[in-house]
């Protein structure tokens, strides 16, 4: 939308008509203290509102010098008009009332309207009241007007206000885009659960248990909601005692005395943090991961010693028994064999295997010189003797084999094999109680450094609430007054992270619980015939969850793309002056915030009016931009005089920018005069002439009374 | 790109939807008009959503779209 055109007609200080063009880029309109400024600015917003907010006719609206002029029962009009491009035509809206003096000399007022006329070829169609309205609301919607219009500085602090930040965002960002899909996901998941629910009803194997968990689940969603909603208003809290804090604490920074008790207090906090880490009192798990659980095993590894050192003598007594039982056996079996032929036998190996071999070969007996022929008894006496002596070679292994054991298993050997074992750590076993006494001990000691630091930590911060209630010119009572202040916002903050931190725990812990029961859930709904629904369902669900997170993500990226913008305006408009930026910060309650960030990273509370000024116009500028490119339509931005905390050079240098900047604005404004002695406004051409701009001197015609109204007439004229 | 496209981008680009369902970039980086038709049944579900509802607030067009989805979702999700 490009305004062409502004027409004020008889609307208070405007006698008769007077027609403004307005230029594509910047137009400047001029004028001193009283001389139709902000009258100016009255008449625009008297045309722009469609909702009635202000009075449609009224007294005070109607020109005092064309009152003056009128004959008994003469009429005239008050009428204010803009002609404007929309949509590639040429429209014009008009509010008007007709004022008529009667014959006692009383006004009155009557036929009021408000027409939108919009140019089609050669003719006009003509949209009057209602439609005039609604018609002008779509060709300039009042959320953006209400982005466009700004009757001085303190106007532009609307961004101050939480409200007008959600809503500059919501509107703008376009998330509420999101509102009907999010409202529908919410629909989707509840009548998917109740047709699971009502599916698994039907399942009666499955039904009491499933019912059970629908309602512990919507039990946990319920706490979460109310946790969560506690939380963020927690954290608000605590941010808003935490800003006025370090507002407080800004102010103060010249102060070496706190600059000294900050450092102090920030290495005390690094060290009772250490000292907090270092701590292990995780002796539940020492007891087992370090063996603590050993402490007091020796007198039981001795008694285990003592007994697995006597059953293994014993056993080792009776083995002994035992095979001195067996191996007698076996000698007596032998010598009872050699006996029974009355004399003592030859040893077995006497003659030796070669030597018999060699006797029954030749049929000759070598010990007794006899013949002895195959078949004959000393042929068979030989061969008896080489056959026991090769048995005796092969029965002993026999023997060896076919002896029972006296144990068959091995678990005393076991058993002192662990105690090998047990013997070798009784080394660290003896060490453990040291090592245990000595964990405790350092523990105790770590805790008395950590209480020693909480202390002087305390201390310190009561000497640092003392320096920041410290400010020249209160008395004794301000200053106790102001100390309090600050211990019950230090207070207060300190018990709003608390309650914070505790909520955050409370809701992650009800969101492990809500996950554990919507598992449970689901592996009953799957063995169930309603399967197929609970799949649908949980589906329902996520995608939901993926619309909510997609939602946060859109307004993250809306706020982070206005900032960047908003800085590109304000480098231009401080051109060097200012080297931090602007940042859009977003609150706890999900509002906006947008604040200045000096260059080393600290936040900045006490910007002049014109940093401020120029923060807000940047934004300004940045919303319009943005909405330009969303809405494929430009509007423009009007303000009334927002330079007054300007210098002369600041302001020439803010108009010149705001000259270049491909954008429609109206700034009606006071800068570029000069009063001479006389009280006389004039302009100051030089500078004047150095912006690019369609300029315009509104004045109050000479001579006027002040007090009189009916001599007072405001003209405007081209420069 | 569209409002809707745009939109239709930011829900899928949830990585624990990505995750849980089996999809990514390369399954719904198109317009939500093609999406309808995709082959992974969150990508055209989500795609019907946003082009079914269209932005409306209206009871009866929000059951009509819910029943069209549930119907799909129940004849297509796979275990």
């Amino acid at each position: 939308m490009i305004i062409k055109n502004i027409t004020i007609e008889n609307f208070r200080s405007y006698y008769g008509e007077n027609s403004i063009d307005i230029g594509n880029g910047l137009t400047l309109i001029i004028g001193s203290n009283g001389d139709g400024k902000t009258t100016l600015f009255e008449a625009i917003e008297w045309l722009f509102d469609t909702v009635g907010s202000l009075p449609k006719t009224d007294y005070k609206y109607i020109s005092k010098k064309r009152i003056s002029e009128l004959m008994d029962s003469e009429s005239d009009y008050v009428r204010v008009s803009m002609t404007y491009v929309n949509d590639g035509g040429e429209r014009l809206i008009q509010k008007s009332f007709k004022f008529t003096k009667s014959l006692s000399g009383e006004i009155s007022t009557s036929n009021f309207e408000y027409n939108l006329y919009i140019q089609k070829g050669v003719e006009k169609d003509v949209k009057t009241g209602e439609s005039a309205t609604r018609q002008f609301d779509r060709d300039f919607a009042p959320s953006i007007r209400k982005y466009c219009l700004f009757k001085g500085e303190q106007n532009l602090n609307i961004f101050n206000n939480d409200d007008a930040m959600s809503y500059l965002v919501e509107t703008f960002s376009q998330i509420r885009d999101f509102d009907p899909y999010l409202s529908f996901m919410e629909s989707a998941k509840a009548w998917a659960e109740k047709a699971t629910d009502n599916a698994i009803r039907a399942d009666r194997k499955n039904s009491s248990e499933a019912q059970r968990l629908r309602s512990l689940i919507t039990g946990e969603e319920r706490v979460i909601g109310d946790l969560e909603k506690a939380c963020q208003n927690k954290k608000e809290e605590a941010l808003n005692f935490q800003t006025l804090l370090e507002e407080l604490e800004k102010n103060k920074e010249a102060s070496s005395l706190l600059v000294d008790t900050n450092s102090r207090l920030e290495n005390l906090i690094a060290q009772k943090l250490q000292a907090q880490k270092e701590l292990n009192e995780n002796y539940t798990f020492r007891l087992l991961d370090d063996m603590w659980v050993l402490m007091g095993f020796e007198p039981i590894a001795e008694e285990y010693r003592d007994l697995v050192g006597r059953l293994d003598k014993e056993q080792r007594k009776q083995q002994s028994k035992y095979d001195q039982e067996v191996g007698a056996k076996k000698v007596i079996a032998q010598i009872n064999r050699d006996l029974s032929h009355g004399h003592v036998p030859l040893a077995i190996n006497i003659p030796d295997e070669n030597t018999m071999r060699e006797m029954l070969d030749e049929e000759f007996c070598k010990i007794c010189g006899r013949e002895a022929p195959k078949g004959s008894e000393p042929y068979l006496f030989m061969k008896k003797r080489l056959d026991e002596y090769l048995a005796s070679l092969e029965s002993e292994e026999e023997k060896e084999v076919e002896v029972e054991p006296l144990f068959k298993n091995s678990f005393i050997k076991e058993l002192y094999d662990r105690y090998s074992v047990l013997h070798n750590n009784m080394r660290f076993l003896n060490r453990l109680n040291g090592f245990i006494d000595d964990a405790i001990r350092a523990n105790l000691k770590k805790h008395e450094t950590i209480d020693r630091l909480s202390s002087n930590i305390e201390q310190e911060e009561e000497k640092k609430k003392q320096i920041l209630a410290q400010t020249d010119g209160l008395s004794e009572d301000e200053l106790v007054s102001a100390y309090n202040n600050i211990s019950e916002w230090w207070k207060a903050r300190s018990d709003a992270e608390r309650r914070s931190d505790f909520l955050d725990a409370q809701i992650q812990k009800h969101k492990e619980t809500l996950k554990g029961y919507r598992s449970d859930f689901s592996k009953i709904s799957e063995d169930s015939s309603a399967a197929m629904y609970s799949r649908t369902s949980q589906a329902i669900r996520r995608i939901l969850e993926s619309f909510v997170l997609a939602k946060k993500k859109n307004k993250r990226d809306f706020l982070d793309q206005l900032e960047e913008v908003t800085n590109e305006y304000l480098e231009l408009l401080n051109k060097g002056d200012f080297r931090g930026y602007a940042q859009i910060v977003e609150r706890p309650n999900s509002s906006a915030e947008i604040i200045l960030i000096d260059t080393d990273g600290s936040r900045i509370y006490n910007a002049n009016t014109a940093l401020k000024t120029t923060m807000y116009m940047s934004l300004l500028f940045a919303v319009a931009k943005l909405t330009t490119v969303k809405h494929e339509n430009d509007y423009p931005l009007i303000f009334d005089a927002p330079t007054s905390s300007f210098t002369a050079a600041k302001e020439s240098d803010f108009f010149g920018v705001i000259a270049g900047i491909n954008k429609q604005t109206i700034i009606v404004t006071k800068s570029f005069l000069v009063e001479d002695t006389d009280g006389y406004s004039s302009l100051d051409t030089s500078r004047l002439g150095e912006i690019d701009a369609k300029k315009y001197r509104i004045e109050k015609a000479q001579p006027f009374d002040e007090k009189d109204l009916s001599t007072i007439r405001t003209y405007v004229k081209p420069i | 790109m569209t409002q809707k496209d745009k939109m239709f981008q930011m829900v899928l680009d949830d990585p624990e939807l990505q995750d849980v369902y089996g999809y990514s970039r390369k399954d719904y980086d198109e317009d939500v008009y093609e999406a309808i038709n995709s082959s992974n049944p969150i990508v055209s579900a989500v795609a019907k959503i946003i082009v079914g509802l269209n932005g409306s607030d209206d009871p009866g067009e929000q059951k009509r779209v819910y029943q069209t989805i549930f119907k799909y979702l129940n004849d297509n999700l796979l275990v």
